[in-house]
Parts: C-alpha cells; structure tokens; sequence
C-alpha cells in the first residue's frame, strides 16, 4: 500500500504531519510493503484558487492507495473518493510515524468531508 | 428638473452601520428604489421586508463545463489550463469542481476533441419586493459560492433610472465593493470615529480616488469628545462630512431587533432628506469638476 | 503549544477588540492577525519593528504592446470584461488571471504573470509578535493569505518556543474564514445580541461544526437585546458550545476603544470576566 501523509518538512518518521491538506510543504510517501519513506514536494500549495484538488490530483498521478489527514475539504475529499484513494481521518497523532502506527494497528477511521477553502 | 440619483454605501469593514444608513435613507425619499448588493451577508431585508423569502425570486445563473465522456481522451489539456484547479483528471475521468469554476470558458477552446459544451450553473439569486415609495431587490450569493461579482452586476441591471438608486455595497476593498459601487454618481462612505474606524476608512479612500469615484463620509455612532479621529483627517483631506449619527443605546436596541430608527424617533426623517439633499448638491460640485 | 481562532461571522461584532484584551492575559504567545480585509489588530498594539515582506496572490494577463497585431482576438474571448475594446489593454481591476487571452493570442504578446497583491508584516508587540497582513485594494482576499499569515505565525512560535498563537479570524462564511480555522484547537466565536449577529452566528457555526474542534462563545452587548441574548445562549447550550462570557454593552468599553487602550486595564470587572475566559479556554484544551 501506498500511503500520502501531509507533512512540514522533508525528513524522517519523527516529522510532524502538516495540519492542512492542500496547503501542506510536503507529502511523506509511505510504502506498507517494506516501511520505506520518502518525501515529495506538494506543487499545489502555492496554487491562489484550488490548492485542495490540485493535491489531491497530485496523490492521485503519484499512485496514492491511501491518504491520511486532519482536515479534507469537499473537493480534494471528493477527487480523492473518486481514484478510489482511501481517505483516512488524522486526530491526536502529531508525527507521521504516530499516524502510520495507528493505521498499522487498524485504528484509524474513514475521513468526511469538511467546509472547503476554494481559493 | 430633479435629477434621479444613484448613491452606493459604502464601508472599511463590515457591522460600522452601512444597513443602517442604506436601509433610514431609503425610508426617508420617495420615489427611491434601494439595491442591497452585500451578497454574501444581505440583511437589508430585515429591515424592509422580512418575508422577502416568500416574494418574487430570480436565479442568477453562470456557465460551467460539461464534458462529454464519450469524446474525451483524457489527454488532460483543460486540467492544465484551468489556473483555478476547477478540474481533475481522475482515472482517465475529467471532474468539473463547479464552484472554483470562474466561468472563463478556456477548457472549451483548448480541449482538442471538442469534448467540452457549457452549462448554466446558479450561484444565486435576487429578490424583489415592492414597497409603498420603495422599490427594493436583493441580491444572495448561494453558499458555497465564491463569485459575488455577477449576482451584483445582474443585481445592477434592475436598477430603474427614473429612481433615486441607493445601492448597499459589501464592505471593504476587493472586487465585489468595486463592482457595486461602479457607475453610481456618489459613493457614501460610513465609518466609527473609532482607530479601527479611521485605519479601514483610509483603505476604502485609497480605493475611491483610485477608479476615481466621488465620495463623502458619514460619522456613525458620534460622539462630541472623538469624532475629531475622523473630522481632523477629512479637514486636512478636504472630505465632507455630511451627517452624524450619534452613539445611541436607543438606536442599537432598535437594530437589534430589526426596526429601522428614521421611523421610530421623530426627527429623523427629515435629517435623512437633509442628507440626501446634501448629497445630491456634492455629487453635482463633481459633475462640474469633471466638465472643466 | 494550542492555537485558538477568534470568529465572529458578522463584522463589527467586537472580534478584534476581544481579542487583542484576552491576548493581553495570556502570557507567552504570537498573534496572528486573519482578518486581512480590515486587519485592526495591530491597531491596540504598541508595534515595533514591522519587517513587510510582499505577497504574490494573483496572476494578471500582461501584454508586450510590440508583438500585439490588434486582432481583437482577445478582447472577443474574454469573459471578465478585462479588455478595452480599441486599443486592447488590460484592465487589471477585471482581469481574473484566467489566461483564455494567452491562449488565443495569435502572436503571443500576452502571458500571465504573478503580481503582488499585498504585504504580509512581521512585528514586535507589547503583547507578543505579531503576524498581520493587508492587501491591495482590488485584490480579492484568499485562503492563500490567511495559510501564509498562519504559517509565518506558528513558525515564529515554534522557534520561540511560545505557549499560545491567538488568531483574530476572518469575518463571514467564505474560504478566509475556512483557513484561520483550519489546525486550531479552539474556536472562539464573538457574537453580538442582535438580530444580524445571530442568524450570521448560525451560519458560521455550521463551519466550526466540521473541524470537530471545541468551540466557545462571546455574546457582545447581552444587554442591548437580552431576549436574543438568551436565544443565543440556548441555541449555542444545544450544540454544546458553552458560553465563556457576555459583555455588557458598556462605556468603558468605547472610551478604551477610542483611545486605543484595552478594557482589561481600565475596568475590574471586566478585567475579571477576560480572566474567567482564560480560565475556561484553559479548562477546555487542559492546559495547567
């Protein structure tokens, strides 16, 4: 499984996960078959209208089976559901590797849709 | 020979008392037809005609595209194009985002499979009521909708030119201010004499002077011992003041309830039509400064 | 560290004001002002050191007049109204930065271009940093800005090591008000007893509902209206916002205004209720 997680920086599994979807610096890219991590930049959020379905077009073209956050607004939750992208909801868990734990666990629970920010 | 008017109300931000000089002075003329064009927040209403849900209703519609399934290649140019991300391509699927949609009609011509029509898309409405002397429409932007600008120009073209117009302008500086303000003969500002007041009065001025409108303030909630915050910065600006309302308790508990003051406090109604004899006499003096 | 947004739906309802006075009796924090059409918070503050830095929110159609043939082609495509009909230029106050101009410009003397649309400010306050932002007029407020505002904000506190980012939000319902939320333990929303404030409140209620966050709520001037005072209260009981405080509509209140002084200082009372709302913004997010 391919998972995509929000996060601030380029870094290791002690990053903290970026508290928005569309906007966020980065993507962490976790692979569940081998624990492998790395790291893409998230072209979308310096987009002025949209920033939430340019992101999620970004996960969908990176191959995305499941992505994980705080907060998804309508359309990039919409887009996502679309590729048929698992949508996970992020709560308490500060650093990817706490998310990626809990999805590993089974604990995590499917995400809805928010307000969005369309600019 | 009276000359019919158009005057739009204007504000730095939002709650400094623009409802409630649009919503007194509209009460006070006759022949007048008022336009509330703060879409996004229209409370006109609820003062003028508070079952105007139930009234005559209009749908203020815009295109957005449509693609056809058949056709498309997903060769993926209009998602390029789109500088709104208004689309995505998903699993070889093009997803029209209607909302972000700006309308601008560019996937069309790029799509290179003619796979792209138009469809006509609400984004909000106008409502009509008529008054005994008061002509009055509204304008709401639907939520979720980010547009303003064309619920205000379709609002605007109700406008009845044999009518003093009074248009109720969103506050601020960005473009649905713009739009609603554009082409009326004199814009009034309201403001506090407050420093929040002063600061947010300066950017509307700023605005003003640079599509060139002519304009006046109105002092709302006055007092005596700091209207001096705006009256020192119109005297050295050479801006008119043209009314004050005072800080009243008695004023705010009758908007809290939604009871337009001008009817409820003698006196008032003749202040109005004072004002707006006032303003017609500046918007005059600038119709001779753009002839000379 | 625990980030509270302050939100009022309706403008003037005292937002700001709110602000700035809870800011004062909250030790160790960075403000943030998102209220970026009418950015007053820095107003009741004693700034120094204001470092601008320009903001790039928008792209324009920009023309290079030597490669134009004056084919029309542009003008007859655009939707916004944005070019003028003889001698093809562009109005940057309608051009939406659609690029339909590029694209059928048969010469290529016209592109898009990112333009500065604002300023994004850094400063020290008697209060804290401060992080606030205005725009040019004419330019259309986006989550853009705010995330910028946001992002510069809980930088500046994660560096510092601050205790506290308190927003002044954005007014209304739209995307601003969307992105000051967005990654906020708290909502605070500031109402008035007003008619407008509350059916203005029941909207931007709907909007907090979805960030699943705890939210209080600030009725403004309970006094003037206590019949929707109290309609305010029940219908925010239900929903399970508690009330942190109502404000008298009181003198005190605009005299300090006026004089760009905080109410907190110049009455105990009312200093004592700012305290109580600390006390339950504490209770809420436990934090001591």
């Amino acid at each position: 499984m391919k998972i995509l997680i929000p996060a601030v920086k380029v870094g290791s599994f002690e990053t903290e996960i970026h508290e928005n979807f569309g906007r966020a610096e980065f993507f962490a890219i976790v692979d569940s078959e081998n624990n492998r991590l790395s790291f893409i930049s998230n072209t979308a959020k310096n987009q002025s209208s949209g920033a939430g379905v340019a992101a999620a077009q970004l996960c969908v073209d990176k191959e995305a089976d499941v992505v994980m956050g705080y907060h998804f607004g309508p359309k990039a939750y919409q887009a996502l559901k679309a590729a048929g992208i698992k949508v996970l909801d992020l709560d308490q868990q500060k650093l990817l590797k706490e998310a990626y734990n809990d999805y590993k666990s089974g604990e995590l629970v499917e995400a809805q849709a928010g307000p969005g920010a369309h600019h | 020979m009276a000359q019919q008017l158009s005057i739009s109300i204007l504000s730095g931000k939002g709650g400094t008392g623009k409802t409630t000089l649009a919503v007194n002075l509209a009460l006070s003329l006759t022949n007048v037809q008022l336009l509330d064009a703060d879409v996004e927040e229209p409370n006109d209403y609820l003062f003028i005609s508070p079952d105007i849900k139930n009234k005559e209703e209009e749908s203020v519609r815009r295109l957005i595209p449509e693609i056809d399934a058949e056709k498309c290649t997903a060769c993926r140019r209009c998602v390029d194009f789109c500088q709104y991300n208004a689309l995505a391509l998903i699993l070889d699927n093009v997803l029209v985002f209607e909302e972000v949609c700006h309308s601008c009609g560019g996937c069309k011509i790029v799509c290179p499979e003619n796979a792209i029509k138009e469809k006509a898309r609400e984004l909000g409405k106008l409502r009509h009521d008529k008054r005994k002397n008061l002509d009055f429409w509204e304008g709401e932007l639907n939520t979720g909708e980010e547009k303003a600008v064309p619920v205000i120009e379709k609002l605007k073209t109700k406008a009845d030119h044999n009518k003093n117009i009074i248009i109720d302008a969103p506050p601020g500086t960005s473009c649905p201010s713009i739009a609603a303000i554009t082409d009326t003969d004199f814009t009034v500002i309201v403001t506090e004499a407050t420093i929040f007041g002063l600061h947010d009065l300066k950017m509307v001025i700023e605005m003003l002077n640079e599509i060139k409108q002519p304009f006046a303030v109105v002092i709302n909630k006055a007092e005596s011992d700091s209207d001096f915050l705006i009256e020192d910065y119109c005297n050295s600006e050479g801006i008119e003041i043209l009314m004050k309302i005072p800080f009243s308790r008695k004023i705010a508990e009758l908007y809290s309830n939604a009871l337009p003051f001008v009817k409820e406090i003698a006196g008032w109604e003749n202040k109005f039509k004072a004002l707006a004899a006032k303003i017609i006499e500046e918007a005059g003096k600038n119709e001779r400064n753009y002839s000379n | 560290m625990k980030e509270i947004t302050v939100i009022s739906g309706k403008g003037g309802t005292g937002k700001t004001t709110f602000t700035a006075n809870l800011a004062s009796l909250l030790d160790n924090l960075v403000l943030a002002d998102c209220d970026v059409d009418a950015p007053n918070l820095h107003l009741l503050l004693k700034i120094e050191n204001n470092q601008a830095e320009s903001y790039k929110g928008a792209k324009l159609a920009v023309k290079n007049q030597d490669l134009c043939i004056n084919c029309a082609k542009c003008y007859d495509y655009c939707r916004f109204k944005a070019i003028t009909a003889e001698t093809f230029e562009i109005k940057d106050l309608k051009c939406e930065g659609c690029g339909v101009c590029v694209e059928v410009c048969p010469t290529e003397a016209l592109r898009l271009e990112e333009i500065e649309t604002g300023t994004v400010y850094q400063a020290i306050s008697d209060l804290g940093d401060i992080i606030h932002a205005r725009l040019i007029p004419g330019a259309d407020t986006s989550g853009k800005l705010v995330s910028e505002v946001k992002k510069k904000a809980s930088e500046l506190a994660e560096k510092k090591k601050k205790d506290w980012i308190l927003i002044d939000g954005s007014p209304g319902i739209g995307c601003p008000v969307i992105a000051s939320l967005n990654g906020s333990d708290m909502a605070v929303l500031v109402t008035e007893a007003t008619l407008s404030g509350f059916s203005d409140l029941k909207r931007v209620i709907e909007v907090v509902n979805h960030f699943k966050i705890p939210a209080g709520l600030v009725i403004n001037k309970y006094d003037l209206n206590t019949e929707i005072s109290q309609k305010i209260e029940n219908y925010c009981q239900d929903l399970g916002i508690e009330t942190l405080t109502k404000i008298p509509y009181s003198r005190v209140i605009v005299e300090s205004l006026k004089k760009g002084e905080l109410f907190v200082n110049n009455d105990q009372d009312l200093r004592n209720k700012m305290l109580k709302v600390k006390l339950k913004i504490k209770e809420t997010l436990e934090v001591r």
